[in-house]
């Protein structure tokens, strides 16, 4: 678990928008918050699950990923947006996540 | 540098300009189209990606998979870049064949004809189906099946949290949920009536044996075939019977597959099919690798 700092969490912005725009083919510029990952840029699962391993070994987490499974139940993800905020709670809260908005 | 083509199953997402790149290659596509009309009665002619005619159907799809698979590794055969192995995940395995040349492209339509014939009257009436779970380990999904007895079982390890679920298609639903609650990323159902790769199709097995050994006339891999079932190097003619029956109903390792190719010593693996999901399967593989999908592979002719 990490304090979110501004400097964190423009990290974890310029890293999703560039994975996003490498793995989609489309231009950073064309990616903005409100951008919907599976009908604006065709992105899949397979992507959040990769983009949660990215992140783990750069923050050094261990995360249990069925908490985040869970969690998305809760907090459904479409935009770019609300995967920087998942990001985030994962980044401050690590497998407490699920415990956040109890 | 080794280079492996491997070769995607039928349901893939398409980059949407596969017919393009083929066409702008040669005659080679536009032929195989041409060939596939007369072997089929199907006019494949008028193929487009946007038509659910072809793409929209199970059959016709395994066909339009199989004519991207053959029709871009003979490019890229003709220009040069040659297998140093090939592989075919799921029902890719007949392009992996074609292009190791083991048998002629008929044969691998009417191949996939059959094998889609004796699967459909193996399951007779019973409502089938297969899909995705993203999040959870092998033994997570095994324990769900086992605690919920359900008529399902693991299809393919694309990878340590991404595997492929058979069955029963309402066992199969209920397996989806289940994982979903234990804590999947992602669950979903795919368009596929027919559970390939379950214990349901082995009644296949005789029927299509016969099939191959009396109607289909198999040669020697010019290229090693590796078994995405066992992984062994598939050398002779009963090698090939034997993969080529039990891949409709044996479960699949896609993630030691991939491990058997880089540990020969290749790391260029070619997709040769429409999309690319094996592209994206590969990200959770470890190993210094790179995978060329059909929409990139101008980097490796050009």
């Amino acid at each position: 678990m990490a304090k979110v700092t501004d400097e964190i969490r423009e990290e974890v912005r310029k890293v999703i928008y560039e994975f996003f725009a490498e793995e989609c083919e489309v231009d950073v510029d064309e990616i903005n918050d409100d951008s919907d990952i599976f009908t604006d840029l065709g992105g899949d699962s397979l992507m959040f699950l990769a983009l949660i391993e990215i992140f783990t070994k750069k923050y050094g987490q261990e995360i249990d990923l069925k908490t985040i499974g869970k969690y998305s139940i809760q907090h459904p993800v479409e935009t770019i947006g609300e995967l920087i905020d998942m990001q985030l709670q994962i980044i401050e809260y690590g497998n407490k996540i699920i415990e956040v908005d109890a | 540098m080794k280079t492996a083509f491997i070769f995607p199953a039928f349901v893939s997402e398409f980059i949407g300009t596969e017919s393009e790149i083929l066409h702008a290659f040669s005659e080679n596509f536009q032929q195989k189209l041409s060939e596939t009309t007369r072997i089929t009665g199907d006019d494949y002619m008028e193929f487009s990606l946007d038509d659910p005619r072809f793409t929209g159907d199970e059959l016709r799809s395994q066909i339009i998979s199989y004519l991207f698979g053959c029709s871009l590794s003979d490019e890229l055969i003709s220009r040069g870049v040659k297998p140093d192995a090939v592989s075919g995940y799921s029902m890719g395995l007949y392009a992996a064949l074609y292009s190791s040349s083991v048998y002629h492209f008929e044969d691998g339509i009417r191949l996939i004809e059959k094998a889609f014939a004796v699967s459909r009257a193996a399951i007779e009436k019973t409502r089938c189906g297969m899909g995705s779970v993203i999040g959870l380990t092998k033994e997570e999904i095994e324990n769900i099946i086992v605690r919920a007895g359900l008529e399902a079982e693991i299809a393919n390890v694309n990878s340590e949290h991404s595997h492929l679920v058979t069955g029963d298609k309402s066992d199969i639903s209920r397996l989806l949920d289940e994982a979903r609650k234990t804590g999947a990323l992602n669950v979903s159902f795919l368009p596929l009536e027919t559970p390939y790769h379950s214990r349901l199709l082995k009644k296949t097995n005789d029927e299509f044996s016969r099939f191959i050994r009396k109607q289909i006339s198999l040669r020697a891999p010019d290229y090693p075939v590796i078994s995405s079932i066992d992984q062994t190097i598939l050398k002779t003619s009963e090698d090939i019977t034997k993969e080529l029956t039990r891949n409709l109903y044996e479960s699949l390792n896609w993630e030691k597959t991939f491990e058997k190719l880089l540990s020969m010593g290749i790391t260029r693996f070619v997709e040769c099919g429409a999309g690319k999901s094996l592209q994206k399967i590969s990200r959770f593989i470890p190993g210094d690798f790179k995978v060329y999908p059909m929409n990139k592979i101008d980097k490796l002719i050009f």
